[in-house]
């Protein structure tokens, strides 16, 4: 008869089992019950001075499972729409510990974004990849790095250098599959894709536009979201997210929501484990009922109307008390985790003072998911 | 005396199960959720999840076949009743720790615990699987399952051990 080593030894099966029971006990119960803190609100917690962020597109069974975002955006009766997908875009943040204010400091050269013109109206599929660091100076754009925005067929490489233009004006030079288009500050660079330029350079703008939008989408949600959780939720339930009201700014609301002087909005809490706390695997959720967020620097401004949902909030603190991850992921009651956006519509408003108006001048609608994660280097 | 054959291949079963397991907490559920996910690098952490509500309570039939078998290797139960007896041991732990997710059940044990057991490491880790984790009766009736399942394989092979050995029948088989 094949025997186990040792376990023909009668007095050891006993503690050898007790191993094994100890070994199914430790693994029911560390099967749950992960980093959250355990409090009605989400306490405040130390922060590290660098944190990755990763931007990644997840399946969304309302957007058909595609996987991304599908965003459509019409400006002058002309709609373009396209599925970006974040196939990683990875970023790093830091953090002044002492304001826990944090800013973009690099995108990674693992980033990567696929692009799928669904429209036929822009140019072809394409990818973007970060080939060189992307370094950014607080607040300003990148001072170095280098993209690569890639086609098989079509209009083949364009690469975007950041560099200095003349005048020691900061900018890009694109290159068409290696040759030079020239050096374009960041303002031209943001114009491109409205002129009549060669495609490369309007698949320059697109692409460094597609990168600021995922970044500022993974901002205006996730990153909001973790300020309104620190408030005691789990109790109250929601919490209102102040709007402009237009005739503060001294202008009317633009057609067709003229009868909104002042829209409204609401971050709430889903508590997916029924525990009467905030805890990992929660959700969260905004609704915007035609809300204004009015710029008093610039008559362009935004509006927005409809739902993100913020699934399965991922939170680990470590023993100090400090954040090593945050952000929404995995998965919770059978839900994908992530930031989806269902059927929500960013209005670019323009006010015109003088004439006591506003009017919009493009809307772009967005459908589909994103995981959104900072964790520590 | 005959017993049950320690067969190499029951741990290998168990451990394979067991991973799958893991897997599945991997795929499908939130990483910050799952303490033994949170032990892991972060660079380990799971990219992406799959949303599969059928595959919830997977795990709990998956884990309480794996340690029936890890233990019925070890221990070599001899008859029937000692099997049998090792299986209700298991789906008992398993379903205890389940009613404990029930939120009344999961404050009462908070509320009678001593301050003293709040410090134990395992103590404030099971403290957190009672409050956050969430009560679900399909977990107990996939956990049967797997209980099931495990005693058809061991009752088999312990049957295939009296057919081989007819001698051992009535020593061994009750009836």
């Amino acid at each position: 008869m094949t025997q186990a080593k040792g376990t023909n030894n009668y007095p050891v099966r006993p503690a050898l089992f007790l191993l094994v029971l100890l070994a199914g006990v430790f693994t029911i119960i560390g099967s749950g019950g992960g980093g959250g803190d355990g409090n009605g609100s989400i306490d405040s917690y130390g922060l590290l001075p660098f944190y990755d962020l990763r931007i990644t597109g997840v399946d969304d069974p309302l957007d058909g499972w595609d996987t991304g975002l599908t965003v459509a955006f019409t400006e002058d009766s002309t709609t373009h729409e396209m599925r970006i997908d974040p196939q990683s875009l990875v970023g790093g943040f830091s953090c002044n510990t002492s304001t826990e204010e944090c800013e973009l400091a690099s995108l990674e050269v693992t980033t990567h974004v696929a692009v799928h013109d669904l429209s036929a109206s822009l140019f072809g599929d394409f990818q973007i990849n970060i080939t060189d660091q992307l370094l950014f100076v607080i607040d300003e754009a990148p001072a170095d790095g280098t993209l690569q925005i890639v086609q098989d067929t079509g209009f083949g490489t364009v690469t975007v250098d950041v560099t200095s233009c003349p005048g020691e004006l900061a900018g890009v030079e694109i290159l068409d599959n290696g040759a030079s288009r020239g050096c374009f500050t960041w303002s031209q660079l943001d114009e491109l894709l409205d002129s009549s330029s060669e495609v490369s350079e309007q698949v320059a703008g697109l692409a460094y536009g597609i990168l600021e939008y995922l970044l500022e989408l993974s901002d205006i949600t996730a990153l909001t979201s973790f300020d309104l959780m620190d408030q005691d939720l789990a109790s109250v339930g929601n919490v209102a997210v102040p709007c402009d009201s237009f005739s503060s700014a001294g202008v009317s609301p633009p057609p067709p929501f003229s009868a909104w002087d002042l829209g409204n909005a609401l971050f709430h809490f889903v508590d997916e484990d029924a525990d009467l706390e905030q805890s990992p695997g929660d959700s969260y959720g905004f609704m915007f009922n035609v809300c204004w967020l009015n710029d008093p620097s610039d008559d362009m401004d935004e509006l927005y109307n409809g739902v993100i949902d913020l699934i399965s909030l991922t939170e680990v603190v470590d023993g100090s008390d400090t954040l090593i991850r945050i952000g929404y992921e995995g998965s919770t009651n059978g839900k994908t985790g992530g930031v989806f956006f269902d059927y929500f519509v960013i209005y670019e408003t323009e006010s015109d003072t003088l004439m006591s108006t506003s009017s919009i001048t493009s809307q772009t609608v967005l459908n589909g998911g994103i995981s959104v994660v900072f964790s520590a280097p | 005396m005959g017993h049950l054959r320690p067969h190499r291949r029951l741990p290998w079963t168990a451990l394979l199960a067991l991973c799958a397991g893991v897997a599945l907490y991997l795929l499908t559920r939130n990483p910050a959720s799952v303490y033994f996910i949170t032990l892991l690098p972060q660079s380990l952490w799971p990219d992406g999840a799959i949303s599969c509500t059928a595959c919830g309570s997977l795990p709990s039939l998956l884990h309480v076949y794996a340690f029936i078998l890890i233990s019925a290797y070890v221990l070599q139960p001899v008859t029937e009743r000692q099997l049998a007896s090792l299986c209700l041991g298991w789906f008992s732990i398993e379903t205890l720790f389940e009613i404990g997710q029930i939120e009344t059940v999961a404050i009462l044990i908070q509320l009678h615990l001593p301050a003293w057991a709040e410090q134990l490491p395992l103590v404030s880790i099971m403290d957190d699987f009672l409050l956050h984790g969430t009560f679900d009766p399909l977990d107990i009736l996939f956990t049967a399952l797997g209980t099931l399942a495990a005693y058809a394989l061991l009752i088999g092979r312990l049957s295939g051990e009296m057919k081989d050995d007819p001698s051992k029948r009535h020593k061994q088989l009750p009836g």
